[in-house]
């Protein structure tokens, strides 16, 4: 379901996070490889990595790419959308406005009452996701940001989308570890690497705002995603503290979603490694570690 | 400073050809005359040849005799960052923490020389002709690969020949 919430500065947001159901989680197991013991990096190796408070750097280079969802129940397709705009840019693919409506029509089953992380995944698999700007016979396009049902978008143009999305199908995707002790080591590695996780946690009333630059976690399953960009290095048992790009503001680019509104630090907040780990156990998370494009990517072709 | 220089060329420049032995009974004017036309032609030449010379130190092309050849000598192994594709090629499975940060050391580096940077893994399709021309340089991944106008012209080692081509790079 889609609930909703009102910031500090009066802007009401959605969230949109569905528990998948232990089927579709076993099935996801077999689709898609565990980000696995390959990658992990030595506790020094991620020292190294994100000493500096490289997390706060990254904000700022990031700033950008804050997406506002609105008071739709989009957080799955504005998470997932996310993070392939930041390993595009790691890949150095031009910048291209994803349309995270285009990927929550698809997945929402009709009406704005959110959606599941994994059929979110399985979609842009199999079709991609259009970038909000689209064109055809010299004419142009732009996927509206407050639209959740396909009708909502001339037909003509709707194909068109579809068609575009085949361009951006391709990237790799992990999930993480299921274990606590494994999925540390698993969320400090990828992080340190600079590679974006999606994930779910649960927003209570008091998630509107940080504590000490914290998000405020509630108890529950999980009812909205998000991008963790980058991370904190804390040492210790937690090794890092992911940083967490929300999808509520505020937005620079009128192109990333209404301009009103923010909550956090500027879009941004971190977690403790307990609290991210904490709905792992309803929700496949994702790691994105590469993405190409269909056409003209490859400077050879 | 051509002008500057003329002089004393002149004075130094041996004008044997022109004082010819069999003509000493010559009237002072018209010795003086074929100096003059001696010393003109000599001029002439000289302007030319330090003309030609300059430019070509300068790398103007417009006054090179030949264009194509002189650019193969002071020209070819620079490189337009601006109208060239920097990638690099790495492996994704052996990615250690110091590739990591070579490639935001290089991804910083394209930003400066404002030029476009690509990274693909070894192993994917994308890779695949870089790898080939790296293999033919003796090289492995992790590379860096220069592409200009759809073709590969240059790969490089990085970061051992990061010195090398900070010299090429403009």
């Amino acid at each position: 379901m889609n609930e909703q919430f009102t910031l500090p500065d009066g802007t009401i947001v959605g969230t949109g996070n569905i528990e998948p159901t232990e089927e579709q989680l076993l099935l996801c197991k077999s689709d898609y490889r565990v980000f696995g013991e390959d990658y992990y990096l030595d506790k020094s190796d991620i020292e190294k990595l994100l000493k500096g408070d490289r997390y706060k750097e990254l904000r700022k280079q990031r700033a950008k790419f804050v997406i506002n969802q609105g008071r739709l129940g989009k957080c799955n397709a504005s998470a997932a959308v996310a993070g392939l705009h930041q390993i595009r840019e790691s890949a150095g693919l031009p910048t291209k406005v994803l349309s995270d409506c285009h990927l929550y029509m698809k997945i929402n089953r009709g009406s704005d009452s959110g959606s599941i992380l994994i059929d979110g995944f399985n979609e842009l698999k199999k079709a991609g996701v259009s970038t909000r700007r689209i064109e055809f016979a010299g004419k142009s396009y732009l996927i509206p940001d407050n639209v959740h049902l396909k009708r909502q978008i001339p037909r003509e143009w709707l194909d068109v989308a579809n068609k575009t999305a085949l361009e951006y199908k391709t990237f790799e995707a992990f999930t993480l570890p299921d274990d606590y002790a494994t999925f540390k080591i698993a969320v400090a590695s990828a992080l340190a690497r600079d590679y974006p996780i999606v994930f779910a946690w649960h927003v209570g009333a008091n998630g509107m705002r940080l504590s000490n630059g914290y998000v405020n976690n509630a108890r529950g399953v999980g009812n909205h995603a998000n991008l963790a960009h980058s991370a904190k290095w804390v040492g210790g048992e937690d090794l890092v503290h992911p940083d967490d790009q929300n999808s509520w503001g505020p937005s620079v680019d009128p192109m990333y979603g209404p301009t009103s509104g923010g909550w956090g630090e500027g879009g941004f907040g971190l977690f403790t490694m307990e609290s991210f780990f904490r709905c792992r156990r309803n929700h496949m998370f994702w790691v994105l570690v590469g993405a190409t494009q269909e056409k003209s990517a490859n400077p050879l072709a | 400073m051509i002008k500057l220089s003329l002089p004393e060329q002149i004075k130094t420049e041996p004008l044997g050809p022109i004082k010819q032995p069999e003509q000493p009974k010559f009237s002072d004017h018209g010795f003086v005359a074929l100096l003059s036309g001696a010393i003109g032609l000599l001029i002439g030449f000289l302007v030319g040849v330090n003309f030609q010379s300059f430019d070509f130190f300068q790398g103007d092309q417009e006054s090179i005799v030949d264009p194509d050849n002189d650019r193969k000598e002071s020209n070819a192994d620079k490189i337009e960052a601006t109208d060239s594709v920097f990638v690099f090629v790495y492996e994704f499975q052996t990615k250690t923490a110091d590739q990591e940060l070579l490639v935001r050391d290089l991804r910083a580096w394209s930003e400066i020389k404002k030029c476009k940077f690509r990274q693909f893994d070894q192993d994917s399709e994308d890779a695949k002709p870089y790898k080939a021309a790296a293999e033919k340089a003796g090289l492995k991944s992790p590379f860096l690969a220069v592409v200009r106008n759809g073709k590969i012209v240059r790969v490089f080692d990085w970061p051992r020949d990061r010195e090398a081509l900070e010299r090429l790079v403009r």
